[in-house]
């Protein structure tokens, strides 16, 4: 099977870095190529044409495979609604009938997403974090980023935009921005008791200060939320909802004493770990949300 | 044939969701244009969504939120918590992805000047001779 010039030689080979292609390694090298351009070059339309019509039926084919099969599955599951379900099995029993007296959230999804699974919920964290970084490095307005053409335009665009005054959205925004941060941070902290927490509650928060970018400005917005600030939000938020979790899972994996209160069911300040963790969240949304926004609308934060 | 649309009939969510993703899947082939890619990618991230939220689903249940604390909760009240969980997983993986895809698509443009993805092969193709 193995023999010396065949596929598996030129697969090693292509993983050890000795070849630079893998499926097409045996091809005569650049020097013969100029003889078969003229022919090569007649056909190329057809070829494209060929494989345009190839592509679509293909795809077409594909989509309508697809949708067949799709929906021979849907029929054959069980019927939705029933409570005889497999999905409703003893998991989601134990989370409804124990959540309360484990993590003491009256929210019992909050209980299950950051009491028992919390290194799922700092797994997300992190995606966001990782996201926001990464589009950071791609489009954040520096030199090495955008051309002195791009750069000059972003300035264009900064002045034209000082200029603008907009009755309907100064007053809007005026009246509603208030509201709007205090009904976010009233979905972040109450995440426990209602439906919301920390990551619909950052969504709102970053929502608004989107809506305040919109009227002052990222120069407004930078007043009192620099790039340090944002930084430092971030990292710090992200870090201590991983310690608080490492200390949790350590805790609770040797059976020993956790040493956090529970308090009372239904309060404010009660279900442990849960509402520190929600803040937490919270601020890694609204930090990447309103870097998504900074970066796609001007590169900068 | 009639039994098999009263069942289509009450699954009628998940016949809804396979519908949405063949949409996002055709969206995501047949359209050359990088943006509108994209949203075929996020029409099908809602037509999993909405499974995942229907396999969780039971007919006459409360969401999983206790209204008194004293009162211990039974599995009659409330429905399903997992499927709600991992939805909210995969809406923060959409909005992440999508964010990152859309920096990278801003780049190409910078570059290329096009969303069209035949376009920019072509280009990149020539600026490779």
């Amino acid at each position: 099977m193995r023999s010396d010039n065949g596929f598996w030689k030129r697969f090693l080979d292509w993983v050890n870095g000795d070849e630079r292609e893998l499926w097409y390694s045996a091809k005569p090298a650049r020097a013969a190529e100029p003889k078969h351009k003229t022919a090569k070059k007649m056909t190329k339309a057809q070829k494209d044409r060929i494989f345009n019509l190839i592509y679509r039926t293909s795809g077409v084919l594909i989509s309508v495979a697809m949708l067949v099969t799709l929906l021979l599955v849907m029929v054959n599951l069980p019927i939705v609604g029933e409570a005889e379900n497999p999905t409703n099995n003893e998991l989601s029993q134990y989370y409804i009938e124990h959540g309360l007296e484990d993590a003491g959230a009256t929210n019992l999804v909050g209980n299950m997403i950051l009491s028992y699974r919390v290194f799922d919920t700092f797994g997300e964290s992190s995606v966001l974090f990782l996201a926001a970084t990464a589009v950071t490095m791609l489009l954040l307005r520096d030199t090495k980023n955008t051309s002195d053409k791009l750069l000059r335009y972003f300035k264009r665009e900064d002045k034209a935009e000082s200029i603008v005054n907009d009755r309907l959205l100064r007053t809007v925004s005026r009246t509603m921005l208030p509201i709007i941060f205090l009904y976010a941070i009233y979905i972040m902290v109450n995440g426990h008791l209602s439906p919301g927490g920390g990551f619909a509650g950052g969504s709102i928060l970053g929502g608004g200060l989107i809506l305040f970018a919109q009227e002052f400005g990222t120069g407004g917005v930078k007043q009192f939320f620099s790039q340090t600030l944002f930084k430092s939000v971030r990292t710090v938020a992200l870090a201590g909802y991983g310690l608080i979790d490492l200390y949790y899972a350590f805790m609770g994996a040797n059976g020993l004493d956790n040493h956090i209160p529970l308090g009372t069911p239904g309060s404010l300040f009660s279900s442990g770990i849960i509402l520190p963790i929600n803040v937490m969240v919270g601020m890694v949304v609204t930090c990447t949300i309103y870097a998504f926004y900074g970066l796609f609308h001007k590169g900068e934060i | 044939m009639k039994e098999f649309f009263i069942t289509l009939y009450h699954q009628r969510m998940l016949v809804t969701a396979a519908i949405l993703f063949v949409i996002g899947m055709v969206g995501l082939l047949f359209n050359m244009n990088l943006i509108k890619k994209i949203v075929g990618l996020n029409i099908m991230d809602t037509a999993v969504y909405l499974a995942l939220t229907a396999a969780g689903h039971v007919e006459g249940r409360m969401d999983p939120i206790m209204t008194d604390p004293t009162i211990p909760a039974t599995v009659q009240q409330y429905i399903n918590p997992v499927p709600t969980g991992l939805v909210l997983t995969g809406i923060v993986v959409s909005v992440a992805s999508t964010a990152f895809a859309l920096a990278l698509t801003v780049r190409l443009y910078r570059i290329y000047g096009t969303l069209y993805l035949d376009d920019i092969l072509f280009k990149a193709k020539r600026r490779e001779d």
